[in-house]
């Protein structure tokens, strides 16, 4: 398949984001005018007197548009980076916090937390337990994956089907037994939503993009020294066991996040890496980035969606992600089959 | 304070009841829903969540959706003057930012028993300033009661089961279902709480006297019969005393429907009783 040249491409997916986000700050149920919209904005990080909105429509402009497109751009790059980070390190194309169980297992933290603990403690408690949770489960399914002659990819994938189905029944188990309100809090929570993005919560999953990126970034060649295999890897310089454990902690702490702020949005960390694999090739060092951006842009506009496609309702942002995703991933498995087809020959 | 979005408009226009016009409502509850049109506020209401049932004149009324999932944008632009709805709505960061423009955002508790439903009804009233269509409403709940309390089941055993696509749960203790058994004066067969999947053979062992299917269909009791035959077994079964109600009516905890519904199935009751 033909490799897209980087330079271009990152300037289009720049492009698009831009486009998302100025779609995402000037569309939605109200009817506000976009050059207004875009001013209150200036006003409120800049401090300038542009806007000529009232008040009540900047808030519409402020706190209820802008934390939800950054929530999403940041929320969508962490999981597509993640998603790139754990196939790399299991050398796996399946490999995907959702898949593996990763983020069912946050998933259960984050009910626990809504199911047993006191409704004031919600906040805080949801997004440490889903991390918890979610690094308890990577740990379990890849302790169980590890052997003396390597991560067996067989028994990782189905320690994830195992992990993924008792978590469902444990979501189950628990939704049976909690009262109404719990109840409904989690209906909504499962099926992933960017409605009443917070300052706390743009806060701490801007807080958790950095770290994870920076990091990522400075172990992309160590990652690219594993697609070779991990003995090569070990022989290349590279302490193996020490740098997947780390990665794994930042998987799961991802993830955490990201299933904290919004609940459960699938596909973004599977398509996305696979996406930019396939069409920019395999290099961690760029990999990554374009991950993120990919993920940010698909994320924001997914979530474009979910707000102005049923207004005054919402749509769930996880259906969409998938009703997109999982056709358009089929289209590229399709058209990379007779190359995987030899390569796995 | 309120927003007022064509106060031109209301100026250049006759209008009898200039409160009412000027009222934007949002309904975010099957039950306030029903207070709203009970109390002739029906025209004043612009949107309601995806539970609540209208007359067919308001039909094209916008949806907005699950009332735990509310869209404050999606709010916003329909421009209300008040949001009213159970203590469940959400997200807060919604109602927080409603507040902020300047829109009464109403909770009030579900109504599990008719005292909480009568003074939800004189809340609603206070707070969109309609307290004389509220003393109606109030006397017709208040005459509603009596008459359903001089037909008391006088602690009958009772089962409400809820049928909903051919899964049947039976209502525990903190459920619609209870406070409407309560209603009729009945026991509860179940001893848990909220709903719960259960056997016919366990429903056999409750051993009620009386069997109430709520469910989307008219002919519930019947449907439910004919899919499992071996209720007919239970002395609710071999008395005739199985009957359907309208769920619609107890979706948002008891309501004016529900105690007409009480009504009608006490007075049921008693013609089957007396054949």
């Amino acid at each position: 398949m033909n490799r897209l040249p980087l330079v271009p491409t990152v300037m289009v997916l720049a492009l698009l984001l831009l486009v998302a986000a100025v779609l995402s700050l000037t569309k939605g149920a109200v009817q506000l005018p976009a050059s207004a919209s875009l001013a209150a904005v200036s006003d409120g990080l800049l401090s300038t007197q542009l806007s000529t909105l009232a008040a009540h429509e900047q808030i519409i402009v402020l706190e209820l548009r802008l934390p939800r497109l950054l929530l999403a751009m940041l929320v969508g790059a962490m999981l597509a980076q993640c998603g790139a980070v754990m196939q790399g390190l299991f050398r796996n194309p399946l490999a995907d916090p959702g898949i593996i169980g990763v983020s069912s297992g946050a998933a259960v933290g984050a009910v626990l937390a809504i199911v047993l603990l006191p409704a004031e403690w919600t906040p805080w408690a949801v997004p440490l337990s889903a991390f918890a949770a979610g690094l308890l489960t990577t740990l379990l399914v890849y302790g169980l994956a590890r052997s003396a002659s390597g991560t067996s990819v067989v028994m990782l994938l189905l320690a994830g089907v195992a992990v993924a189905a008792f978590a469902g029944a444990a979501i189950g188990f628990l939704s049976y037994f909690t009262d109404d309100a719990s109840l409904r809090e989690l209906s909504v929570w499962q099926m992933g939503s960017l409605n009443g993005a917070s300052g706390a919560q743009v806060t701490m999953a801007a807080a958790g993009f950095v770290v994870l990126a920076v990091w990522f970034q400075r172990r992309a060649q160590a990652l690219n020294a594993f697609l070779l295999g991990e003995a090569e890897a070990r022989h290349l310089g590279i302490a193996v066991e020490r740098l997947k454990l780390e990665l794994i902690v930042l998987t799961a702490l991802g993830v955490g996040i990201a299933v904290a702020c919004s609940g459960i949005i699938g596909f973004v960390g599977l398509v996305v890496p696979h996406l930019v694999r396939l069409s920019c090739g395999p290099d961690h060092r760029t990999l990554l980035p374009l991950c993120a951006l990919t993920g940010g842009v698909l994320l924001a506009c997914s979530d474009l969606l979910a707000r102005t496609a049923a207004s005054p309702a919402e749509v769930p942002v996880g259906l969409i992600t998938a009703l997109a995703g999982a056709p358009f991933f089929l289209v590229l498995l399709i058209r990379a089959r007779h190359q995987w087809g030899a390569g796995n020959a | 304070m309120r927003y007022r979005l064509n106060g031109l408009m209301a100026l250049l226009l006759f209008w009898p009841m200039a409160s009412v016009a000027d009222m934007r409502l949002v309904s975010a509850d099957a039950g306030v829903t029903a207070t709203l049109f009970a109390l002739g506020l029906g025209d004043a209401v612009v949107a309601v969540d995806v539970t609540s049932t209208l007359p067919a004149k308001n039909a094209g009324t916008a949806r907005i959706g699950y009332h735990r999932n509310l869209s404050a944008e999606g709010l916003l632009s329909l421009a209300p003057t008040h949001l009213v709805g159970s203590d469940h709505m959400g997200p807060d960061s919604t109602l927080a930012v409603l507040r902020r423009a300047e829109v009464d955002v109403v909770q009030l508790p579900v109504p599990y028993s008719v005292a909480t439903l009568r003074d939800n009804v004189a809340r609603l009233g206070e707070a969109l300033d309609e307290t004389a269509r509220v003393a109606g409403l109030v006397s017709e709940i208040d005459s509603l009661q009596a008459q359903v309390e001089n037909r008391s089941l006088a602690g009958s055993r009772v089962a409400f089961l809820l049928n909903t696509e051919g899964e049947v749960r039976l209502a525990g203790s903190g459920t619609a279902g209870a406070a409407f058994i309560e209603l009729l004066g009945g026991t509860n067969v179940a001893e848990y709480r909220n709903y719960r999947s259960v056997s016919t053979e366990s429903l056999l062992a409750y051993a009620p006297e009386i069997i109430l299917v709520a469910g989307e269909q008219a002919d519930g009791a019947e449907a439910l019969l004919r899919a499992q035959p071996l209720l007919a077994q239970t002395p609710a079964g071999k008395s005739g005393q199985v009957v359907s109600l309208d769920g619609s009516t107890l979706v948002g905890g008891l309501s004016l429907g529900a105690l007409r519904e009480a009504l009608n199935i006490l007075n049921s009751l008693t013609v089957r009783a007396a054949q």
